[in-house]
């Protein structure tokens, strides 16, 4: 029974990010590649969406056009990209133009339209989606300390939460403080403990500052105790106005940036936030589970190890409290057993922050681990996406249960492994259709043209002409 | 030194084998004063292989798999031990009988260390020895044809007649699957698998016996590394290949090899056939690997072995058992030294679990007096009950994975500021036979006299 | 064959920019003339080889006249339009020679003293050092004064000058190319050192030495052109060549400007031309750009 799925508006409102028939082609001097070709997928919020495919295959552009990270050279020809009910690529379509130049196809764009999609993203990076790459080598800042380069995050993107923290223990009294934290002398470090202490004290502002001191693995409980009681510091009167009014604004307003730069006043007061944002960044790399967090924060990319890098870039992506990390093969850098301990850490990370994953890999045992849905992408198409048991239970399309068949199967030797004969098509001319026909054992003629998404199962939806009818 | 006799005799000879093999790489710029640091890579490393067989080495970064692999090919040259190559059965049983400095054990090795090999035989060497990199983009000269790299070996060795060099050559592409029209082509045309096959294509140019495979399908894509996987077994049967298969990626090893050595910080912690040691692996960091690596299964939920902490610094690894400061399940004598426990002391005293602790050792300070003694200052002599308090502090907190150092403590006693500590020598693994050709370097094993009765 | 195939994408994607076609268009311009000049003169309109007919019956430079003396005449009665011609095909021959000639020291030096590393390169750096502290100037008068003030041997003491740059860049380069497992690879097999040096680290180190090479002949011209003019290889009644051009011109600068302008603005397009062409390459040249 051929159930085409068709998603109509309301849904689209109640997922996280919608990609609807997505296209995303390369100009380059040997014609137009199309990169990725009619991908459609949706996450919801807190959920942990793997694409996963070979080398090559359009799962990384895919994530790079959510961003709107795809080089100077790539477009989105077709297809939607909604965010909590954003249409990101709205009129997408004028911002460029193929021109035929000297019998090539050239790209041109055009700036006003440029400029207005970008605009748009700049507000959506880095606060409501961020991303962690690959090679945390190359992504991280190298002449920046760590600490630095987590705290611009929260300058850029949260700074009115950090004026809040200030004001909130502010407003404290040292005794309500100090009452606190002889009280939590004793009471563990539960989280909901915690909460419910700060709570019956009637300061609900603190609760979050108090607890992220509380779970700092990396301090003896008795320091944490005393780092709660040294909360409360000196914050002059026009320190508080000026938090004030970076709270209420939202942001820091030109007037105070000016004062800012007179010599004798010389950032006291976005000084202030710079030293929030560090004592913020310590709290969030406790979080990903950093040791020696105080050496960390001073620290340079170079002086850590890869699992440590790795921890810091994460640490960075959560910052802002995002509603969706895009992860691009966020462990395959990393040795086998730090790689357990990073997908531990993001599995509770995903547990306590409700963050939606879109998750990438080319390794099928890292994404049974880790995600709770998952597409299969095989030359720019995706060719099915199911539940992440009911994948590797019942893989229908003839590429997945190649490539399941091609891995070497941990627990014992086999004969020989599966072969998918021949090699993945250039991207130039692809082949009509669906693009496995060349290679794929069951093809007919109808494989020619491209098989629409076909409803298996509830929630499990493949691209093949076998499951029509 | 120590036998490494995990395979039985099969044949009349050993393909290769090394002995106490060690490689310590120089730290350029260290102080003027002291002793230079150098990074331990490898460390008296018994490996051996026989022909038509394929050994896995196994390990993560830093473990010196790499190293090995090199020092086997000596495409580096090691600091201490030897390797003796296609040695009689009856030769290397005496050799390791005599002493290393003896005459005998010289000539021996004058006869079969590759590391003595000088010209003729060097030349002999590296026509039966062959290595297929990790990296099929930078392993192949990007300027020069598919045929040229594949005869470069041809031609360095002077292959006659020269007229067969280009047949060979289109041969031997054949059999790796790269077709005629692959003969013209430059790296940069060729995808990640065909490129591997030109590497393979490459080292069998001059009929080698033994191929190094360092992470061969590593940077290659699952649906092509089963193809390469499959033409490496299909080459072993039809060329009589012996294969090193190096990797990190456990399920490959298992599926190629028939037997597998594990390493850690640059030394060798279990080896053995590789079902056996799959099927039952002994040492501790051999069953965390296993248990860290995510399986495309994803109803199967099992408990993983999180290591804490990283790969040690090879140029200061850890004392005793290289893997002491993550196991799990390390003993009092696996190593830990003075600073360890003194650490793990300190946090202790500041954690809170035990406010007397706190209480007495406010000052916090302790002093390192040798590798075995540390002694915290208290600002008073003990009264009884309070060393009491202490010993069973300590006591209660040796079984909690937050302080394993504690269980080094041999005995506290009392000082006129305070208290001193004591601990127990390390003792270094050796290796210890299972049955079965299996063997662990492990203190959890026989002969570590803390286990008592051995 | 894949190699031609690569010279012409190399040549299609100069001629796409439009600042390096214009580079490209120069130098094969010049090129075009020292060839002309050298084969078939009359082409170009150059009487004589080598050297200029003096026209004695007036030493004093001439303003151009169309179609006698297009660019005019200089002391002592020389058609400038011949001599310029003449001047830049000896111009360029010595530029190539020197630059040429200091890239095959400099690479030989470079790649040896990286590869060998340890006691050979440290020694191989340190004469290298040496050399690069030598001031050109003084050199090559030293040079003038030792050797004679000819243009070959004005040529030498720039090849002196200007090979330790190469080795620098040579050796920097190699020792990058080194760490690639092709290297080792040649290594397991059985390739020797020499053989590894010249069939894999030198191939690989030309691309980028060769744009350097490209945008150095525009300053050796220069250089070259200069030290001619403030009175090197000056023996001898005459001399084609376009810094000697200039200083013989020199006198007569202001009253009759075109003695200098027209020598001079030929080195200038040269080096222009030259430079533009040498950036032109290193973009060509860049794998990302190739795709």
């Amino acid at each position: 029974m051929i159930q085409e799925a068709e998603l109509s508006a309301s849904a689209k409102d109640e997922n996280l990010l919608s990609v609807r028939g997505l296209r995303i082609s390369f100009v380059t001097r040997s014609g137009i590649v199309q990169a990725v070709d009619d991908v459609s997928f949706d996450i919801k919020p807190g959920e942990t969406l793997g694409l996963v495919g070979e080398t090559g295959c359009g799962k990384t552009q895919t994530a790079l056009a959510v961003m709107r990270l795809t080089s100077e050279t790539g477009i989105v020809e077709k297809g939607e990209i909604w965010f909590k009910g954003m249409n990101l690529t709205q009129n997408i379509s004028k911002e460029f133009r193929l021109v035929h130049r000297r019998n090539r196809l050239v790209l041109k764009r055009d700036s006003t339209e440029m400029r207005r999609l970008e605009n748009q993203m700049v507000k959506i990076r880095g606060k409501h989606i961020s991303m962690v790459f690959q090679e945390p080598m190359i992504s991280l800042n190298p002449v920046r300390s760590i600490g630095r380069q987590i705290s611009e995050v929260l300058l850029i993107h949260d700074i009115p939460r950090l004026a809040e923290r200030i004001i909130a223990r502010h407003d404290v009294p040292q005794e309500k403080i100090d009452e606190i934290a002889a009280a939590l002398v004793g009471t563990g470090t539960s989280d909901d403990r915690v909460r419910e202490l700060v709570r019956s004290y009637g300061f609900p502002r603190l609760e979050e500052q108090i607890t992220s001191i509380l779970s700092r693995q990396d301090l003896s409980y008795a320091k944490r105790i005393q780092h709660i009681k040294e909360l409360k510091e000196g914050v002059g009167r026009s320190s508080i106005l000026f938090l004030r009014q970076v709270s209420a604004l939202g942001k820091v307003s030109s007037t105070f940036r000016v004062i800012d730069r007179l010599p004798l006043v010389r950032r006291s007061f976005y000084g202030l936030l710079e030293k929030e944002a560090m004592s913020v960044s310590a709290e969030l790399l406790s979080m990903v589970g950093m040791s020696n967090i105080s050496a960390v924060l001073k620290q340079y990319p170079h002086e850590l190890s890869g699992g440590m890098r790795q921890r810091a870039m994460i640490a960075m992506a959560i910052a802002a409290n995002p509603e969706l990390i895009i992860a691009d093969e966020p462990t395959s850098a990393l040795d086998v057993t730090i790689q357990a301990q990073i997908l531990q850490l993001l599995g509770e990370l995903k547990r306590n922050l409700n963050t939606a994953v879109l998750f990438i890999s080319h390794d099928m045992g890292v994404v049974a681990e880790t995600c709770d849905k998952v597409g299969v992408i095989y030359a720019g198409n995706l060719v099915e996406i199911a539940q992440i048991e009911d994948l590797f239970a019942d893989p229908r399309h003839p590429y997945t249960k190649g490539l399941l068949n091609a891995i070497p199967p941990f627990d014992r030797k086999v004969p020989s492994l599966g072969l998918i004969p021949g090699s993945v098509p250039s991207l130039t001319n692809p082949p009509p259709g669906c693009r496995f026909n060349t290679r794929c054992p069951f093809a007919t003629e109808k494989c020619q043209q491209a098989p629409p998404p076909i409803q298996v199962k509830p929630g499990h939806v493949v691209r093949c002409w076998l499951y029509a009818e | 030194m120590q036998s490494d006799s995990h395979q039985d005799q099969r044949e009349g000879h050993v393909l290769l084998q090394t002995i106490s093999l060690s490689k310590h790489f120089p730290l350029k710029g260290t102080s003027l004063v002291g002793r230079a640091k150098s990074i331990r890579a490898v460390d008296d490393a018994e490996f051996s292989i026989r022909e038509n067989q394929v050994v896995g080495l196994v390990g993560e970064s830093g473990c010196g798999k790499t190293t090995l692999g090199r020092l086997i090919l000596r495409l580096l040259e090691p600091t201490s031990g030897t390797a003796l190559f296609l040695v009689p059965e009856d030769t290397l049983a005496k050799y390791r009988k005599l002493a290393p400095s003896s005459k005998e054990a010289k000539a021996i090795e004058e006869e079969y260390s590759i590391y003595r090999f000088k010209r003729k035989r060097m030349r002999d060497f590296r026509k039966k020895t062959q290595i297929v990199f990790q990296d099929p983009f930078s392993s192949l000269d990007p300027h020069m044809a598919a045929k040229d790299i594949v005869a470069e070996p041809m031609r360095a060795h002077h292959f006659r007649p020269k007229s067969e060099i280009e047949t060979r050559v289109a041969n031997l592409l054949d059999e790796c699957g790269l077709g005629k029209q692959f003969l013209e082509k430059l790296p940069h045309e060729l995808s990640g698998g065909q490129r591997q096959r030109l590497a393979i294509a490459r080292a069998l140019a001059m009929s080698p016996s033994l191929v190094i495979l360092d992470e061969p399908t590593s940077a290659l894509d699952v649906s092509v590394q089963a193809q390469i996987l499959n033409l490496l077994q299909r080459l072993k049967k039809d060329f009589g290949l012996s294969f090193v298969f190096i990797s990190h990626h456990l399920a490959v090893v298992r599926q190629m090899s028939d037997y597998v050595y594990v390493m850690y910080a640059g030394q060798i912690v279990e080896k053995g056939e590789t079902e056996v040691v799959f099927n039952s692996p002994s040492h501790p960091y051999t069953i965390a690997l296993m248990s860290a690596i995510p399986v495309p299964d994803p109803t199967n939920k099992r408990e993983k072995i999180l290591l804490k902490g990283e790969i040690p610094d090879l140029s200061k690894p850890p004392n005793g058992c290289r893997f002491h400061p993550r196991c799990p399940r390390a003993l009092g004598n696996c190593g830990w030294t003075a600073d360890e426990v003194s650490t793990t002391l300190s946090e202790l005293i500041t954690s809170g679990r035990h406010p007397e602790l706190t209480e007495i050792f406010r000052s916090q300070n302790q002093e390192i007096v040798d590798e075995l003694t540390v002694e915290i200052e208290a600002g008073r002599a003990l009264q009884s009950g309070e060393i009491e308090v202490v010993r069973s502090a300590i006591e209660k907190e040796k079984e909690n994975p937050l302080f394993p150092a504690l269980r080094a403590v041999k005995d506290i006693s009392s000082l006129p500021d305070g208290v001193r500590v004591s601990l127990i020598p390390p003792f270094v693994p050796r290796f210890t036979d299972l049955g079965d050709l299996h063997f662990v370097a492990c203190n959890l094993f026989p002969p570590n006299p803390e286990l008592g009765g051995d | 064959m894949a190699r031609l195939d690569q010279y012409k994408l190399t040549l299609r994607l100069l001629f796409e920019d439009v600042s390096s076609a214009a580079g490209l268009i120069i130098v094969l311009g010049y090129v075009g003339v020292a060839v002309i000049d050298a084969v078939y003169p009359q082409l170009i309109g150059v009487v004589s080889a080598n050297v200029e007919i003096p026209n004695f019956s007036n030493p004093v430079p001439q303003p151009p006249t169309w179609p006698l003396h297009p660019f005019g005449t200089t002391f002592p009665g020389v058609d400038l339009y011949q001599a310029v011609m003449a001047a830049i095909r000896v111009d360029l021959w010595y530029s190539f020679l020197i630059v040429v000639g200091g890239a095959l020291v400099g690479i030989l030096v470079g790649v040896v003293a990286a590869y060998m590393s340890g006691a050979i390169d440290e020694v191989l750096m340190r004469v290298t050092d040496i050399f690069l502290s030598i001031p050109y100037l003084p050199f090559a008068i030293a040079v003038g004064f030792v050797l004679g003030r000819g243009l070959d041997e004005l040529s030498l003491a720039l090849i002196v000058v200007w090979w330790p740059l190469y080795a620098r860049y040579a050796r920097g380069q190699a020792l990058s190319v080194k760490e690639n497992a092709y290297v080792e690879a040649a290594k397991a097999s059985g390739v020797g050192g020499w053989g590894i040096m010249t069939k894999h680290i030198v191939p690989n180190v030309l691309t980028p030495i060769f744009v350097q090479i490209s945008l150095d002949l525009g300053t050796v011209v220069q250089t070259f052109a200069a030290l001619t003019f403030i009175g090197f290889a000056s023996s001898g009644p005459f001399l084609p060549e376009l810094g000697t051009l200039i200083s013989n011109g020199f006198p007569y600068a202001i009253s009759a400007p075109w003695v200098v302008i027209f020598p001079g603005v030929a080195i200038l397009i040269f080096a222009v031309g030259m430079n533009l062409l040498g950036d032109g390459l290193r973009d060509a040249l860049d794998p990302r750009s190739r795709t």
